[in-house]
């Protein structure tokens, strides 16, 4: 029974790099013979660097899949604190949402009393823009 | 105590309100560290589109050069073929990549001195209170200094519960340690292992095509020195990368001493050793922008 071989992200990087330098070398080979070498052969020569050129964008990838593996129980620890975080952020965001309310709030109060039905509507404009967040209305 | 007394002994805390919480944050390190983390993200991005078109380029170059019968379109069409799926593969780096950068952001956004503070918004409530006017009369129900003294104590109240939770968040964020070493130690073996691979890739073979170039300059002298002088320009292109990829990693090691520190640090202010760390971070990405501007 055949046995399942576990790379590295290293070993998958080293891997590469040797297709690679074997590439090199056919491709230095068929420049070094290129007066001597027959038409089909430098294609065949040509494939062969082909082929290794392929497995090198292979092995480079499988690299990129295992370094992805390995760092993702980081990502996803660092993806839970920058959202525990954002809520902090909301929160905070929140209370001034509250005292931007509140002022509003005052304001509809002194304006009913004032029986000003002009700023009774731009103050219950407020209270109901600081309570969806929107700064500039509740300015 | 009268009003102003009350005022004069609420301004110490109403500056350092997180006395009461044990000690000052350091918001300003944290800062500085924030920017610079977001300015490595930035320098790392170009290096998962140079693989793409390093692995491109160096095919397309080779196939010019020692092809016999080179068909132009042919050879692009195989060069897309052969890197498209390098694109796809990059995406897992472009998520690690772009997770630190929400980190950095985040990090940045809770460290914002403004955040926990409540100056329009009070601003805003004090000058409406001064509207207020006693019952049947015209005179303000608040004189000046009681509307000082209730929204002085009110900003102050608020600013004392936010800003606990706002340090809290942010040595939350930082004890988050090992996470953004894995990372960051993962982009870095990304620069080294792969993208430095492409380079090397290139460069071994741009040695050997300027010895194919000598062979046709006996026959074609004109072509094979044109074809020269774009192989060295685009030689020091590929050193100026790799110098890239070198202040890459160096900015990595210094932005990982620098969060060692800043997660034992944050509560000093004025640590100079936190100070020197994070300046030597900062040179650090300072290298690295002007190097990546050259490279890219």
């Amino acid at each position: 029974m055949a046995q399942t071989i576990k790379l590295t992200d290293k070993q998958a990087y080293q891997i590469a790099d040797t297709f690679a330098q074997a590439s090199a070398r056919i491709l230095d080979f068929r420049i070094a013979h290129s007066t001597v070498l027959s038409d089909e052969e430098a294609t065949e020569l040509e494939k062969a660097e082909d082929r290794l050129d392929q497995a090198v964008v292979l092995f480079r990838g499988y690299g990129i899949q295992l370094q992805g593996a390995q760092a993702e129980e980081a990502a996803s620890e660092l993806r839970g604190a920058i959202d525990n975080a954002r809520d902090t952020i909301a929160t905070i965001h929140s209370v001034k949402q509250v005292i931007s309310a509140g002022t509003a709030l005052v304001d509809l109060t002194v304006a009913v009393l004032d029986r000003d039905a002009k700023g009774a509507l731009a103050a219950s404009r407020r209270i109901g823009a600081a309570i969806k967040g929107d700064a500039s209305d509740a300015a | 105590m009268n009003r102003l007394s009350l005022a004069a002994t609420l301004k110490p805390a109403l500056l350092c309100g997180s006395l009461l919480l044990g000690g000052c944050a350091n918001l300003a390190a944290v800062n500085s560290y924030a920017g610079d983390t977001q300015r490595l993200t930035a320098a790392f991005e170009p290096m998962l589109a140079g693989s793409s078109h390093s692995c491109t380029a160096k095919y397309l170059r080779k196939k010019a050069i020692t092809t016999r019968d080179f068909d132009a379109v042919a050879a692009e069409k195989a060069a897309a073929t052969l890197c498209g799926p390098i694109a796809a593969d990059n995406k897992v780096m472009t998520e690690l990549n772009g997770l630190l950068g929400q980190y950095a952001d985040t990090l940045s956004a809770l460290a914002d001195e403004q955040l926990p503070s409540y100056k329009d918004e009070f601003g805003g409530l004090k000058d409406s209170l001064a509207t207020v006017k006693r019952k049947g009369s015209a005179d303000p129900l608040f004189d000046d200094g009681k509307l000082s003294a209730i929204t002085g104590l009110a900003s102050h109240l608020s600013r004392i519960a936010t800003q606990r939770a706002q340090k809290a968040a942010i040595r939350d964020l930082l004890d988050h340690e090992a996470a953004v070493l894995a990372i960051t130690n993962a982009l870095n073996d990304y620069a080294q292992h792969n993208y430095r691979g492409w380079l090397k890739d290139e460069q071994r073979e741009l040695a050997l095509l300027r010895e194919a170039l000598d062979n046709a300059g006996k026959t074609e002298p004109l072509a094979a020195n044109y074809l020269k002088t774009q192989l060295l320009a685009e030689e020091k292109q590929i050193a100026a990368r790799e110098q890239a990829v070198e202040a890459f990693s160096t900015s990595i090691r210094e932005l990982q001493q620098a969060h060692a520190l800043i997660k034992q640090k944050y509560d000093q202010p004025d640590d100079k050793a936190l100070a020197a760390q994070l300046k030597q971070f900062a040179l650090a990405i300072a290298k690295l922008d002007q190097q990546a501007k050259a490279a890219f």
